[in-house]
């Protein structure tokens, strides 16, 4: 198996002020192996595009917490739990109250 | 700042690293009023929460400098290796810090003791002093 030099993320945005309808924004990011999806969040929040929300900033980072479970490919998981193998599509769990992109009301 | 605060204000530090680390942190206090965010959302805005929590940490970060280049002997986790050793004559005491004309003033007062006090007898010991007075106590306790 060849080893991919990037990965294609497609991240669920929803600003519930100012959007209509939910949509989905394309991030190329360069593929680390043994990275997570948390890692992934992290990178394009501090190198492509700051305006991204994200449940990170005092997530335990160690699959404790449950803050930062998310829908990874179709599947309900724990960012920071889940190893990056490939492309991604990241979203809130199904059927959260979106307060924006992919922070959700517990 | 978090490059700063391991290099200079980590577990092993020293007077210069201390010094050269708070001439770093006063250029970012400096560069403060500088940052900007590029998000106007005023809804879990993660820029807007760091902004927010950075200004807090340089103040925790200068404080924790400050009283670690004042503290000149070793001590826990504050391990200076121009002071390698604990210095209960000088330094059994505790530093507070204040803001006084918008700066940083240091003073010290004796520990607070809650529910036990220091031995008096190894207030005023050398740290060899120390060591024995230490190592007698730990024998005559395992005798019973």
């Amino acid at each position: 198996m060849t080893i991919p030099k990037s990965i294609r993320v497609e991240v669920y945005r929803f600003s519930p002020s100012t959007d209509k309808e939910p949509r989905y924004q394309v991030f190329e990011v360069p593929f680390i192996q043994r990275s997570s999806v948390m890692n992934v969040l992290d990178y394009i929040h501090d190198n492509l595009d700051s305006t991204l929300a994200y449940y990170g900033h005092s997530a335990c980072y160690r699959g404790v917490c449950g803050r930062c479970t998310l829908t990874i490919n179709e599947k309900a998981s724990l960012a920071c739990q889940t190893p990056v193998t490939g492309d991604l599509k990241i979203e809130p769990p199904k059927r959260a109250q979106i307060i924006r992109d992919l922070v959700y009301k517990l | 700042m978090q490059r700063t605060a391991d290099a200079s204000v980590g577990v092993i530090r020293n007077g210069s690293s201390l010094e050269k680390g708070i001439g770093e942190i006063e250029k970012l206090r400096e560069e403060l009023p500088r940052l900007c965010v590029t998000s106007e959302d005023r809804v879990y805005n993660r820029e807007w929460i760091e902004a927010i929590e950075v200004e807090n940490l340089l103040t925790c970060l200068e404080a924790s400098a400050r009283s670690a280049l004042m503290r000149t002997e070793s001590r826990g986790l504050h391990y200076r290796t121009d002071y390698l050793r604990m210095d209960n004559a000088n330094w059994l005491r505790e530093i507070v810090v204040k803001q006084a004309e918008g700066k940083m003033q240091l003073t010290t007062r004796p520990v607070t003791a809650t529910t036990m006090e220091p031995p008096e007898e190894i207030m005023h010991m050398t740290w060899d002093e120390y060591m024995i007075w230490a190592a007698t106590k730990i024998s005559e306790l395992s005798k019973g």
